[in-house]
């Protein structure tokens, strides 16, 4: 009797000790992000309202910066080269990663299936920076792909594949093709073959199988990934800035520019702003793979 | 399903053999099903029943030996061209579509108008009796009610036999019962043929008109459920339908259908429903509640005597556990009302049993 009245007492202390241990235990990722990462933004922000005249930063509460960046056409078109170039990032490795983790996902033989994953793995084991000059190596003039292209008789002096956008696209697609297959991968996984089968068992044949159910159940795994290549196309600052040869400006390496310029207020500004870009565009993506996924099969179908 | 089709085969598989990896999943297997039959592959896990099934369905493909469905030979054909369904043991309902989408799917595959789809897909959410659920999401459904759904789904498409891979085993025990009335209830009204996999005895005695018992990739029997109950083909299928005391014997006289057998230490008059002969060894197989003890025993062919090990009250019948000598142990599960007498343990008693309950299986038949 006694020991079963006594355990309510002592049930609110045990709960009690065990939000302290998490709290313990998220202590050091949560000191890790609040002084390196929100007081950094802070301190930007900071930065963002103050003004910049004659080559020196004057401590101020102004928004002069705010309204030099968005009404200078200039920096309108720095964003919009910015997203055009994440925009076409994403979709190639879109195209090209998922019939890459299709093919995985399908594979039988784990000792295959292991292999194929690694291959897609090593180039994150590669530094951005590295990986940038070796693609320098492949696409220059005198480089690799100029040399089949010359071999071949398509060109006779090469052509442009760098300080231009078509080789900052091909580098990235190159370095982020992993965050868009593993994404899809792990959601083909997770859809066993057995609604595949399903579809089959109910007359559908191959195609109209991945349509109505293989890819609409992907669409999570596929917002992922975009979401990821996006905002790391984004903010991408090394590939740009080798690849690209300083032709090939984006708000990354424009930030950078301003940075040594030491006009920290726009610097501050052009970060913020592509802060709220990128929340945004998630934001937007999450939004569309729901309805991929549940608005064209429910309502759509009536 | 109306008599005069109830004699025409409604699909039959001649020889199937099929192999995984170099182990031999289905040999030589055949098994022909009636229109309107509704019959059980059971068998324990691994035996081949659910290959067997896939192969009927299309999603497997047999190495050899043919599938005819309505005396058409469909070997070749893919699932998606065939003219069955099936209901799969996860159940497989498409979690981004709503009940009525789900259900609908075989129907827009084949491009029936919209007003012919509403019409069906209603008519079968009535038979299944979830009428009010066309909205609901999938995650949204228990257990049963998603067991339903993907009868509905299956069945909205009419097909020529329902194929159902242990599509109850996940369910708990008093919604298993009620299902099973339900699947009843639903071919009776449905009137197709059905093909039910399990490795659970009494789901297919209580469901089945004919029952395929496998083992290690073959049928062993394929019959009606009293049938297999009372003549079992051999000591596996004996013990796997039922309970029943197997004891070692061999046969030393035999005459037709009636041997005399050595078992025991004793003689013993035994059934033959083979052709078993003289030196032919076995089991004799006894089905607990065919032992008769104290009065009952007095009439039977063989008589002994035995000594209560154990005794365990099961409320409508008593089991005993008994010991008749010479290492050797007998069950019996007896009748049991209020009144009657209760043995126990220790007790020395008279047992017996009659020749025709004592089946002597011949174990040369297994492989």
């Amino acid at each position: 009797m006694t020991k079963a009245s006594s355990r309510p007492v002592k049930r609110p202390s045990q709960s009690q000790s065990s939000w302290l241990m998490r709290l313990l235990l998220l202590l050091p990722a949560l000191l890790l992000m609040g002084i390196i990462y929100l007081a950094g933004m802070l301190i930007f922000s900071r930065f963002s309202f103050d003004a910049f005249e004659q080559g020196t930063i004057v401590s101020a509460w102004r928004l002069d910066t705010y309204k030099a960046f968005l009404s200078d056409p200039y920096y309108w078109k720095l964003i919009g080269s910015t997203f055009r170039l994440a925009l076409k990032v994403t979709f190639w490795s879109l195209l090209l990663a998922y019939p890459l983790a299709y093919v995985i996902a399908g594979v039988r033989s784990s000792g295959w299936r292991q292999a194929m994953l690694l291959v897609t793995f090593m180039p994150l084991l590669i530094s951005a920076v590295v990986r940038s000059y070796g693609w320098m190596i492949i696409l220059s003039r005198q480089g690799f792909l100029n040399w089949i292209f010359m071999k071949l008789g398509l060109t006779e002096t090469g052509f442009n594949l760098m300080h231009n956008e078509t080789g900052v696209v091909i580098a990235l697609v190159h370095i982020f093709l992993p965050f868009m297959v593993f994404p899809i991968l792990s959601v083909l996984l997770q859809n066993d073959g057995v609604l595949k089968h399903a579809a089959h068992d109910l007359g559908a044949g191959k195609w109209r199988t991945f349509f109505t159910i293989t890819f609409p159940l992907s669409a999570r795994g596929i917002a992922s990934g975009v979401q990821i290549v996006f905002t790391l196309c984004l903010t991408a600052f090394t590939t740009p800035q080798l690849i690209g040869g300083g032709r090939v400006m984006t708000l990354p390496v424009f930030i950078y520019q301003r940075t040594l310029d030491t006009n920290w207020p726009m610097a501050a500004v052009a970060s913020l702003f592509l802060f709220a870009a990128s929340i945004l565009v998630s934001l937007l993506v999450n939004r569309s793979a729901e309805w991929l996924m549940y608005r064209r099969s429910t309502v759509g179908g009536r | 399903m109306s008599n005069q089709h109830a004699e025409t085969t409604a699909i039959e598989a001649r020889n199937i053999v099929k192999q995984f990896a170099g182990h031999t999943a289905l040999n030589q297997v055949s098994l022909e099903v009636k229109r309107g039959e509704f019959i059980s592959l059971l068998g324990p896990s691994g035996c081949g029943k659910t290959t067997l099934l896939r192969i009927l369905g299309g999603l497997e493909h047999p190495d050899e030996g043919a599938v005819l469905l309505s005396g058409k030979d469909v070997s070749g054909v893919p699932a998606y061209g065939r003219n069955t369904n099936m209901i799969f043991q996860q159940l497989a309902l498409f979690p981004h579509m709503d009940v009525y989408n789900n259900i609908a799917y075989g129907l827009k595959v084949k491009k029936l108008g919209k007003a012919e789809i509403k019409k069906r897909v209603a008519e079968v959410l009535e038979l299944v009796q979830l009428s009010d659920y066309s909205n609901r999401s999938i995650s949204q459904l228990s257990g049963g009610q998603a067991q339903r759904i993907a009868i509905a789904r299956a069945l909205v498409n009419k097909p020529e036999v329902l194929l159902l891979d242990e599509p109850l085993s996940a369910l708990d025990m008093q919604l298993r019962l009620d299902m099973q009335h339900e699947l009843k209830r639903i071919q009776r009204e449905f009137g197709g043929t059905f093909i039910f996999v399990t490795h659970d005895q009494n789901e297919a005695m209580n469901l089945s008109d004919r029952i395929a018992v496998m083992r290690s990739g073959v049928i062993l029997q394929y019959g009606t459920p009293s049938e297999i109950y009372e003549r079992p083909v051999d000591s596996f299928v004996a013990k796997f339908i039922g309970d029943t005391n197997l004891l070692e014997a061999k046969v030393i006289e035999s005459s037709g259908s009636k041997l005399i057998v050595e078992c025991c230490g004793r003689t013993f008059e035994a059934r033959n429903p083979g052709a078993a002969g003289v030196g032919s060894t076995g089991h004799l197989s006894l089905r607990y509640e065919y032992v008769g003890l104290g009065e009952s025993a007095e009439r039977c062919d063989n008589q002994l005597t035995g000594k209560i090990l154990e005794s365990v009250y099961g409320g409508a019948s008593i089991r005993y556990k008994l010991d008749i000598g010479g290492g050797y142990e007998l069950t019996a599960n007896v009748q049991y009302q209020p009144g009657n007498p209760i043995y126990g343990v220790g007790q020395e008693i008279a047992l017996g049993f009659q020749r025709e309950y004592a089946l002597f299986l011949d174990d040369s038949r297994e492989a």
